[in-house]
């Protein structure tokens, strides 16, 4: 076996070890899993192929089946062992609710205020009745335990959104649909669902915005290419050089003529457009990200925006010859 | 008010709640069962056993997990995932004739696998345009690269380009409207069999405006001394406005200190 698999053979074997089993049904089907996964792991000695090979061959799906098979049998015996509900040693309404404490704790541990609040409605039921299931009649009829859920993740969601670039959409789109989709729940299943269709729909926004995004960022690369080409022409160093830099001024040109007119009307987005859009605009500048999330970024100074715009509304748009662009200064 | 009652009115408002969502079927229909099993008790007790000798100690599970699959095949055929809908309708039966099925999760892992094949092809569709309109802006072979590498992405519903490209979540993938699309698929194809898409008449005014330059030479180079339309290179640092979910993203602006 190769020696870079062997250790994620024995690790898959190690986690369905530490389960304890009494079936011998359950016993022979583990030894059987074994088996196979051995085999196999001796057939595939590719390791940068490996785990796309074990995915689709269904070994992985059988190797969870197997685990969740064997934990849920040791569950089983651990909490199973009575077949009479003895209603009388049924926990105090404290008792009961002190299981959310852990959970509690590891919220308070990270600050979280929603779900912080919400829990304390949760743990001041104690105060209001002894009787456990008036106690779970207020929990459901006020939605406790999944608005903790709702408002917890969409507190973290927000935080995060808090320190990252609002305006750049190719990250932000999918924490926004999932603040969407959490605000718009009333269920888990329900969540599952938006979160899935969210996930798609993420998709497009983000092709959207890439989209624009190349397009600025290719405009103020032919803009600034153009200037440099004028200020070649000015300082005429030689003919050959004033030739080079008259050949990039007119490719210049004439691409980003081409790539105004194809956004404008492919995309019906003009360069006014763009030049409205606060999240594409950037991009004319160059940003470069001086933190993780682009909070803070360096880029070209702003007065370049009206630079810009100046140039594709009077050189690049404009019908006049380069001599007549040079002319005007 | 009895505790037999008071658990009725428990399961009632359970039942009710999930009346009221359209993802909770199962469930709704296994809390009536029980609503209707407890029904006939004379004590909490003797209602606790019953739940818990029959069937519906497990079912409020089984129910729960039945809808949280539906809801996953119901995101899954609408958003044309197919396979991904066949798996949760596969365990959707295997739970309908064995309910000890929903310990078996390895669906999730296979859905998942499934799901990430959908989407990266998706992604990789997407990614085309952007290197497309990047070499359409500079010319350089490594964006023709780039759209071969997320050419070779492509893998379900199909591996092949213009397949994709008929379908209607990817054409909407690519923000030109119709007129320029199939001019842009025809492109791609090009480039993907090695064409040349580049015009090659564009350059021809390049000879003409050099000898007009030339011509004005001296008058340019006058004019040198008074050009003033250079790019601003300082570099200011841009600082992203802060998310409030009160207000509109779009309006957001970026504050700019020259203090690099």
């Amino acid at each position: 076996m190769n020696e870079l698999i062997y250790p994620m053979i024995k690790s898959l074997v190690d986690a369905i070890d530490s389960y304890k089993t009494t079936s011998a049904e359950i016993e022979n089907e583990v030894n059987a899993f074994k088996e196979k996964l051995t085999i196999f792991a001796e057939e595939h000695n590719d390791i940068t192929t490996f785990y796309t090979e074990y995915e689709k061959s269904g070994l992985q799906e059988e190797y969870i089946n197997l685990v969740s098979k064997l934990a849920t049998q040791q569950n089983f015996a651990n909490s199973n062992n009575e077949n009479h509900t003895n209603i009388e040693n049924l926990p105090s309404v404290k008792e009961f609710l002190e299981q959310y404490r852990i959970s509690y704790n590891q919220v308070r541990k990270r600050n979280g205020q929603k779900a912080k609040q919400v829990y304390n409605q949760l743990f001041s039921i104690a105060d209001k009745t002894d009787d456990l299931i008036e106690a779970q009649i207020i929990i459901e009829k006020q939605r406790l335990l999944w608005e903790i859920v709702r408002v917890d993740a969409i507190e973290i969601f927000e935080n995060k959104l808090k320190d990252m670039d609002p305006l750049y959409k190719a990250t932000t789109a999918k924490l926004l649909g999932q603040i969407d989709a959490y605000k718009n729940s009333s269920c888990e299943e329900e969540l599952n669902y938006k979160l899935d269709i969210q996930s798609i729909k993420d998709i497009y926004v983000i092709a959207d915005y890439m989209s624009k995004l190349t397009l600025a960022s290719c405009i103020s690369f032919l803009l600034i290419s153009y200037v440099k080409s004028k200020k070649e022409i000015y300082s005429w160093r030689n003919d050959e050089l004033a030739k080079k830099a008259v050949t990039s001024l007119v490719n210049s040109r004439n691409n980003l003529r081409k790539i105004l007119a194809y956004m404008e009307n492919a995309l019906n987005y003009s360069y006014v457009d763009l030049f409205n859009d606060e999240s594409i605009k950037i991009w004319l500048l160059g940003p470069v990200n001086k933190d993780e999330f682009g909070k803070v970024k360096t880029v070209l100074h702003p007065s370049n925006y009206k630079l810009f715009k100046k140039l594709i509304s009077e050189e690049i748009l404009c019908d006049i010859s380069i001599v007549d662009i040079l002319f005007r200064v | 008010m009895s505790d037999l009652n008071k658990s009725t009115e428990l399961y009632q408002l359970i039942a009710k709640r999930c009346k009221d969502s359209t993802f909770s079927e199962y469930q709704y229909k296994i809390y009536n069962e029980i609503i209707d099993l407890i029904k006939n008790c004379n004590s909490l007790e003797e209602s606790a056993n019953k739940i818990k000798n029959s069937k519906f100690y497990l079912a409020p599970s089984v129910a729960l997990m039945q809808d949280k699959i539906s809801a996953w095949k119901k995101a899954a055929i609408e958003t044309n995932m197919d396979e991904v809908a066949n798996v949760y309708e596969e365990k959707l039966k295997a739970i309908e004739k064995d309910n000890s099925e929903i310990y078996s999760a390895g669906y999730e892992q296979t859905a998942q696998n499934l799901k990430a094949e959908y989407i990266n092809t998706m992604q990789a569709f997407a990614n085309i345009f952007p290197s497309f309109i990047s070499y359409m802006c500079t010319k350089e072979n490594t964006h023709l690269e780039d759209i071969k590498k997320f050419n070779n992405q492509l893998s379900k519903p199909s591996n092949d380009f213009i397949s994709l490209s008929h379908i209607e979540k990817f054409r909407n993938l690519i923000p030109v409207n119709d007129a320029f699309y199939q001019d842009y698929v025809k492109k791609i194809v090009e480039i993907l069999s090695d064409k040349n898409i580049d015009d090659v008449n564009q350059h021809n005014d390049i000879e003409q405006e050099w000898q007009n330059v030339v011509l004005n030479k001296n008058k340019i180079i006058e004019c040198a001394r008074l050009f003033s339309d250079d790019v601003n290179y300082e570099k200011v640092t841009a600082i992203a406005p802060v998310y409030d979910s009160s207000n509109n993203i779009d309006l957001l602006k970026y504050n700019f200190k020259d203090d690099c």
